[in-house]
């Protein structure tokens, strides 16, 4: 043992009501799922103020999977592999392929859905890509009562992407819709973890019907600074009429980055210039697509 | 804490932190782990371990999770049978990774090859899998999974898909051996493992 450092206390809860319960009763204790993001924060070992530990390993009802005709529902500590491997049947190979690219297969084994979704002030592919597709999460306030409530992941961050329940709830579940729409896009540039200030995590899905995109739904994510959804922008595209010119293509994407430059004070230049081009080059493909018939 | 975990074959019971990283309690115990193995999440690979079989990350797992555990490092694993396999394949291939990620490298096959052969012994294992994990409400699901996986051919046919052995890689950053030669690296271990089972039995 590390001489002089405290073993932090480690809970292991067998329900989500006693999980509740041990975070009501050691506020300063912090839920571990996967651990990949907290042991990898700087200075996590050896470190005399640790915080106690809620195991979320034990929790039966964290791990299963429910699935109907519409929506698969996936417990908080479902692994990001074992989604991905559900989702070789049941989503678009577009989205189990943007599954597959989180990480490496080894750190898919071990980070849950709930972790990722869940990392204090930083946002990472997953919550991008059920973003994108408007997933809805369940989450378990800690109070004596312990209300659960639904909401969509948008409403889990603010526009820098920090996490605002962190402390305030256990997250259980999360529903995926799986009833898509006609297209899906999804794209990363650089390395979330490894680079925050330089990747940009972007995803778009939407149908066309005649020479219109319909009900688009898109997500612009910098990891360490920004997380972007707008109903706004969501409608300007659904405005939009095909085939597009290269300068409508110009103009709608400066209009993404004066949004992005303004919900994001610390985004690099570098991922505005990157945010750009990719939203460019996905335009060019959805005016490729229409045109193609 | 006392743990109670397998290292390299060694029942161990330590008294360790909670938190304390596997990594650094392997540093302890193993004399020949690696000691630049603190590299935050920058996913440099060299701490990797077979964790139950798995490849791991040993820096990023807590003492806590440990206990009853076995515990598997290059150092222990180049002294089983198994580490014969694979450098027979190097040798067969001509190539192998650089002194640098040869210990993480070797350890990924190790832990790939496992998991073909669980795929090709038994597809039903992915169905059983999925039960323990709790998707009885949809095991068609995850019998629909393990065909069309199999149908694929990505696992369980006695071959790697590319795709997915670039996914089990994608960690490695070190370009030192290609694609294409961990691919026959692998089919050809995968092989010479078969054939030693086949032998036995
Ligand atoms: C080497 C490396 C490479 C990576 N590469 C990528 C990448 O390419 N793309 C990408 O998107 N991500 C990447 N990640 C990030 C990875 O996705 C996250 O680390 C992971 O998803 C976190 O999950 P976890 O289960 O390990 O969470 P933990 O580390 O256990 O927890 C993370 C946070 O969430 C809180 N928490 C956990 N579960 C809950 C819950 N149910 N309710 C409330 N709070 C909770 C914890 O208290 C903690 O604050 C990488 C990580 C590493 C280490
Ligand atoms: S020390 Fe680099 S990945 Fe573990």
């Amino acid at each position: 043992m590390q001489e002089g450092l405290r073993s932090p206390t480690v809970f292991n809860p067998k329900t989500i009501g006693e999980s509740v319960a041990a975070k009501l009763k050691n506020p300063n204790a912090c839920f571990w799922a996967g651990g990949t993001f907290i042991m990898s924060r700087p200075g996590f070992y050896p470190n005399p103020s640790q915080r106690d530990i809620i195991s979320l390993k034990g929790i039966v009802d964290l791990s299963k999977v429910y699935h109907s005709d519409r929506f698969v529902e996936v417990g908080s500590m479902v692994t990001i592999q074992q989604l991905s491997n559900m989702g070789g049947y049941l989503f678009s190979h577009e989205l189990n392929d943007a599954i597959l690219s989180i990480g490496s297969s080894v750190i898919r084994n071990q980070a849950t859905v709930g972790g990722a979704l869940c990392t204090s002030n930083m946002r990472f592919s997953l919550c991008c890509i059920l973003a994108t597709l408007n997933a809805q999460v369940e989450l378990r306030m800690i109070t004596k009562s312990a209300p659960a409530r639904w909401m969509p992941i948008t409403k889990l961050y603010d526009r820098k992407g920090v996490f605002i329940y962190e402390g305030e709830a256990l997250l259980t579940k999360v529903r995926i819709p799986t009833e898509n729409k006609q297209f899906q896009v999804f794209r990363s540039i650089g390395l979330p973890m490894q680079k925050p200030e330089e990747a940009v995590v972007f995803g778009l899905q939407y149908s066309i019907n005649q020479a219109n995109i319909m009900l688009p739904s898109m997500c612009m994510v910098f990891p360490s600074s920004c997380f972007y959804m707008s109903q706004d922008f969501d409608n300007l595209l659904a405005s939009i009429n095909l085939p597009l010119t290269s300068d409508k293509i110009m103009k709608i994407s400066k209009r993404l980055v004066s949004e992005l430059k303004n919900a994001s004070l610390n985004a690099s230049a570098l991922q505005l210039e990157r945010a750009s081009r990719l939203f460019e080059s996905v335009l060019s493909e959805i005016n490729t697509t229409f045109l193609a018939g | 804490m006392r743990l109670n975990c397998n290292v390299n074959g060694n029942q161990l019971s330590l008294v360790v932190n909670s938190d304390k990283p596997l990594s650094n309690i392997l540093k302890d115990v193993v004399d020949s782990f690696p000691d630049n193995n603190q590299c935050l999440g920058a996913s440099c690979g060299n701490c990797v371990v077979l964790l139950n079989g798995v490849a791991t990350l040993s820096c990023l797992v807590p003492a806590f999770s440990l206990n009853g555990s076995s515990i598997l490092t290059f150092d222990g694993f180049r002294k089983t049978r198994f580490y014969h396999d694979i450098e027979r394949a190097y040798n067969d291939v001509g190539n192998q990774p650089c002194p640098q990620c040869y210990a993480s490298k070797t350890l990924l096959i190790e832990s790939l090859l496992i998991r073909m052969d669980k795929e090709s012994q038994s597809r039903k294992d992915v169905v059983n899998l999925g039960r323990s994990m709790g998707f009885s409400p949809i095991p068609t699901a995850s019998q629909g999974y393990a065909n069309e996986m199999a149908a694929r051919g990505r696992l369980g046919g006695g071959s790697v898909d590319p795709q997915v052995l670039s996914q089990e890689f994608s960690m490695c950053r070190c370009q030192c051996i290609e694609l294409s030669e961990l691919e026959k690296i692998v089919n050809l271990a995968y092989k010479y493992r078969s054939r030693r089972r086949a032998r036995r039995t």
